[in-house]
């Protein structure tokens, strides 16, 4: 697995706390954590991903 | 990374997340319409007191109590009627919590003049609106010349008893005669109905 792999997947755990936090008890904090921290780290964990994609294809030279 | 690994990885780091974003907005959207929901700040809890408890005089807890407005009882009149009233009522929630955690804690108050609009959404075809003589000319509060808070300025009766909580103290602890008051409140409390 590689580090960008590797952070996508801590940004997601942190992402995910926060949205459950969110889900299991809306409060205007946890509403703002999930719309302010939750939603752009899914975000960046996406684009890490796909830039880990498109690395991997390039490496197969697909792409 | 194997084949299985990357549909597991599209999984966990796009597909999940995408349906989680979805289903905790549009969850969280509809709980933040709820009276309680506006009492999860602690800032708001006099109000929520005011509106939701057995004893008011104010014309929210009026509207709450007779349950003139059914549910979601804040949000009903504090956010604007309009398209984008919805909207702007949640950027104004978020504005409150920002002020609040980064050490604004001066008064509690609208950013601006209570709109008729919004009263006038149930109000305007009303047969006790229309015909209750104190609101002519109704052509000046339907077209917002007139403000319906003008006349009907105890939409929530926090103030007041922090007031007389005050008074309370200095006069050796008896309550204030507020009889003007639930006259008034009365009055408002016919006129939503």
């Amino acid at each position: 697995m590689t580090p960008l792999i590797r952070i996508a997947l801590v940004l997601v755990a942190i992402a995910t706390a926060l949205a459950v936090s969110c889900l299991v008890k809306t409060t205007a904090l946890s509403m703002t954590f999930f719309f302010s921290i939750s939603l752009p780290a899914y975000g960046l964990a996406a684009i890490l991903y796909i830039v880990e994609v498109i690395r991997d294809l390039r490496h197969h030279r697909v792409l | 990374m194997t084949s299985r690994l990357k549909i597991v990885l599209l999984f966990v780091i796009l597909i999940v997340p995408a349906v989680l974003s979805a289903i905790t907005a549009k969850v969280s959207f509809s709980r933040a319409e709820r009276v309680e929901f506006c009492g999860s700040c602690h800032t708001m809890t006099p109000w929520i007191n005011d509106v939701t408890g057995a004893d008011g005089d104010s014309l929210a807890h009026e509207h709450f109590a007779r349950r003139l407005i059914q549910h979601d009882q804040c949000y009903t009149c504090h956010s604007n009627y309009g398209f984008l009233g919805p909207l702007e009522a949640k950027i104004k929630g978020v504005r409150h919590v920002i002020a609040f955690y980064i050490g604004d804690h001066g008064k509690v108050e609208l950013y601006g003049k209570f709109p008729n609009a919004n009263c006038l959404q149930c109000h305007a075809e009303g047969k006790a609106f229309l015909e209750d003589s104190n609101h002519e000319p109704v052509a000046d509060l339907l077209s917002g010349k007139d403000l319906c808070v003008d006349c009907h300025d105890t939409m929530h009766n926090v103030e007041q008893e922090e007031d007389a909580a005050a008074d309370g103290k200095t006069n050796g602890g008896h309550e204030e005669d507020k009889g003007g008051e639930h006259g008034k409140a009365d009055d408002d409390a016919e006129d939503g109905e």
